[in-house]
């Protein structure tokens, strides 16, 4: 009897087994006949997608659709960090781009489409970002938004062979070899060469100079200090480097090693605890020479702290190919204009950054409308034939060249009364040098 | 552990049997009807099931408590991809390599894990409970900060933007889609399954009971203490050091980011709930800590009242981490014995229960 109790319970295992194994692969299957996708299949046996159909417009003319694209919608992915340390930012990027896509659905769409975003977390954490770029591919025509330059390295090979155009969010020069990679603006080692040429120009610094360096190790950090290293050999300066760690809060050491070293001025490739602590132990030292910084170092609140919003005024400088918020073009007015809407996500160059990212992707969706063609590799084909396209907050981007989508930047500076805490000093600030730099 | 009672052995194999052809059919027909993102997950988790095992034979089994099993993966996952490389790679990050075949770097990336093991396994020889705990912890830093900044390293790790790596061949047989790879994260599977199940059940594991509950003790009956804790320490890293391989083929392009610390916990997580010393356990734990997140992360917009993505509310990415803290709370009270003491407890068995328990006990008084 408790040999045959055992066998029943066996079999009413297996059952359960098969029955949940049906229901994942209805939910598997679910997840591409929700999106209402008649363009695309996708073909279980080998996951790979097919095209299939080709829509028509309403002038009549064919067009050639791929994933992602149906008759009324274009679907793009977010692939983003909104629980992660890069949270902050990852939500104001997918608040930005919510907003944009919604009023470009409002006035019409994109080549008769609507444009749905379909945004996935990955808390940056490689694993969960490959994942859930399997899950979301079949669905998508290219990923809008990819955050995290670890989550970068991981997607972009499948990313590649999927033919799946990514925009990247940050500016490191290291993946401008793939044809799939989008950037907005100069990247981060010639947004230092153009910073200090500003700070030649300006008179800040000059030839033969000493010139100190706080960097992360890794991408971001060592990309930048490319860079500036390649500026300082041409012009006869010296380069007092301090790679530091995220965790390291206090810079005492280092920037007394700068002033001893008779450093003019300090470049600073972190974050904002180290820009913080590099300002702190300035003021302790009395130690007054301008810092030059890109986009992730400041944000806002640090002016809210009275010992920092004083010096930072006086001496930091931002070399950024983004317009802080509320710059004076019409689209950064269009843009200020509904700061209300970033209430719950914060106010910072973040929000202008999603912004022309999306305000490009949409220009390159209405270049590959235009050719009549809407297959992945038709985007990135339009992506690339884009020269000088005016987003009206970011530098003018052209993606026809192989090196970075731009070599200028705006040099903006602190001021605590602007929302967003920014404003431009000088625009499209670029060096002679650019031409001779060798990309990594 | 009932396995390992002659009794419930003599009774169980034939009432076992259709469950076993019946996984195997199940897990066999997958790739014929699973989706990219449901094989990525598993594989994913098939990785993950292989280095619990490693760490329960580890932790459960010989009561040593560790949190560098992420560090062993790496090596694994480095090691098979540097072997087996050629340099050069798609897209992003270089990283060369050795040109060898395949399956010899995969066994060659497994044993450099092995020997990174046995060379530390002289500091676990000298430390217990916590304090080898943070020992280990230390690996894990070492670890990503070699992988990371190291220049000299750079051939082998690629740098910060990690290194791609070779596709798996046996005999010209290329495994270059998920579906193949499926099937290989299976055999591997069940031989590190096979494998640990003979190791438990045999000579050695009850030598390493025998440490765990008491070192005097096991000292007493012939067990030489150190030797054995040497040798669950490798036998661990080579288990850790095939997962690397599992993972690093399941990604295709390896990151220093994805051999954290928060990989490591992730471990122990799928040991615990999977409950301590059990293999089958540590398999369930670890589908459990890989593929939950994962999957609620896909499927978090039906859950009502959350708010929309990027509203900076409620969203739909928090509430699947919600929700997955919640599952392991309630894993751990209402499954004190673990995963597998959920199996035990419909068989209505109870024998292994008490081993269990003194394993948790240990790691209780360790932490």
């Amino acid at each position: 009897m408790r040999k045959r109790r055992k066998w029943l319970r066996s079999t009413s295992l297996i059952g359960v087994i098969v029955i949940s194994l049906v229901v994942v692969s209805c939910a598997g299957d679910g997840e591409t006949t929700t999106t209402g996708d008649v363009a695309t299949t996708s073909a279980p046996s080998d996951g790979t997608t097919t095209t299939a159909a080709e829509a028509t417009t309403t002038s009549g003319a064919m067009l050639e659709a791929g994933p992602g694209v149906t008759d009324d919608t274009i679907t793009l992915g977010i692939l983003t960090d909104l629980t992660g340390i890069f949270a902050a930012p990852g939500n104001q990027h997918v608040a930005t781009a919510n907003l944009y896509w919604d009023q470009v659905n409002e006035a019409g769409g994109v080549c008769d489409r609507q444009v749905e975003l379909e945004v996935q977390d990955h808390g940056y954490d490689p694993q969960r970002a490959v994942a859930a770029y399997q899950a979301m591919e079949p669905n998508i025509l290219a990923l809008h938004q990819l955050l995290g330059s670890p989550v970068q390295a991981a997607v972009l090979p499948e990313a590649q062979e999927d033919e799946v155009a990514i925009g990247i969010v940050g500016w490191s020069s290291s993946f401008l070899d793939s044809e799939s990679v989008v950037t907005t603006g100069a990247t981060y080692d010639v947004q230092f060469i153009a910073g200090l040429q500003y700070f030649l120009d300006e008179g800040l610094i000059a030839d033969g100079d000493t010139i100190a360096h706080v960097y992360f190790g890794g991408d971001f950090g060592e990309n930048g200090l490319r860079g500036s290293s390649f500026f300082a050999e041409q012009h006869g300066m010296t380069i007092e480097e301090a790679a530091i760690d995220p965790t390291v809060t206090d810079l005492t050491a280092q920037v007394t090693g700068f002033q001893n070293a008779g450093a003019t001025a300090i470049l600073i490739g972190a974050a904002p605890p180290q820009l913080t602590a590099v300002v702190n132990a300035q003021v302790a030292l009395g130690y007054e020479v301008p810092i030059l910084g890109q986009v992730p170092p400041f944000v806002p609140p640090l002016l809210d702290n009275p010992d920092l919003a004083g010096p930072l005024v006086d001496r930091y400088y931002e070399a950024t190919p983004i317009a802080p918020f509320g710059v004076d073009t019409p689209e950064g007015q269009e843009l200020a204009a509904q700061a209300d809407q970033f209430e719950d996500v914060g106010i910072s160059i973040d929000i202008p950054f999603a912004w022309a990212l999306a305000s490009m992707w949409h220009q390159a969706l209405e270049a590959a409308c235009d050719q009549g063609d809407l297959t992945r590799a038709g985007y990135t084909a339009a992506l690339h034939s884009l020269v000088d396209v005016e987003t009206g907050v970011s530098t003018p981007l052209s993606y026809n060249v192989g090196g970075p989508s731009g070599t200028a930047v705006y040099i903006a500076r602190p001021n605590p009364d602007v929302q967003g805490g920014l404003e431009v000093v000088a625009e499209d600030v670029t060096s002679p040098l650019v031409d001779e730099y060798e990309l990594p | 552990m009932s396995e390992a009672t002659p009794t419930s052995g003599k009774f169980s194999i034939p009432a076992k049997l259709p469950v076993l052809v019946g996984g195997a059919l199940v897990a066999l027909a997958v790739p014929l009807v699973a989706s990219a993102f449901w094989l990525q997950t598993g594989l994913f988790a098939m990785a993950a099931a292989v280095g619990a095992i490693g760490l329960t034979l580890l932790i459960g089994v010989a009561g040593q408590l560790s949190l560098g099993h992420a560090f062993f993966v790496a090596v694994g996952a480095y090691g098979y991809s540097f072997l087996a490389g050629e340099g050069g790679g798609l897209g992003v990050g270089g990283g060369s390599g050795l040109g060898w075949p395949p399956l010899l770097a995969m066994v060659g990336g497994t044993a450099i894990a092995g020997l990174a093991g046995t060379i530390f396994s002289p500091i676990a020889g000298r430390l217990r409970g916590i304090y080898l705990g943070i020992a280990t912890l230390g690996l894990v830093f070492i670890g990503q900060h070699l992988l990371k900044n190291v220049k000299p390293l750079e051939p082998v790790s690629g740098g910060f933007n990690g290194r791609a790596v070779p596709e798996f061949e046996v005999l010209g047989f290329r495994f270059d889609s998920l579906q193949r790879l499926w099937y290989l994260g299976l055999v591997l599977l069940v031989v590190a399954y096979w494998y640990a199940g003979n190791l438990k059940r045999n000579r050695p594991g009850r030598a390493l009971e025998a440490v765990r509950d008491s070192e005097i003790v096991a000292g007493v009956m012939g067990v030489r203490v150190a030797m054995a804790k040497a040798q669950v320490f490798t036998a661990s890293s080579v288990y850790a050091g095939l997962a690397g391989a599992i993972l690093a083929l399941t990604f295709r392009h390896i990151v220093p980011e994805a051999f954290g610390f928060v990989y490591s916990l992730d471990f122990l997580a799928m040991v615990v709930i999977g409950g301590l010393g059990s293999v089958g356990g540590a398999v369930l734990g670890a589908a459990f800590v890989t593929a939950l997140p994962l999957a609620l992360n896909q499927y978090a917009d039906v859950i009502p009242l959350v708010a929309p993505v990027g509203s900076g509310g409620f969203d739909a990415a928090t509430a699947a981490r919600v929700v997955y803290g919640a599952a392991v709370v309630l894993a751990l009270m209402f499954l004190p014995d673990g995963l597998a003491g959920l199996r035990r407890r419909r068989r209505g068995e109870d024998n292994g229960t008490k081993h269990t328990r003194s394993a948790r006990e240990e790691i209780a008084k360790a932490g």
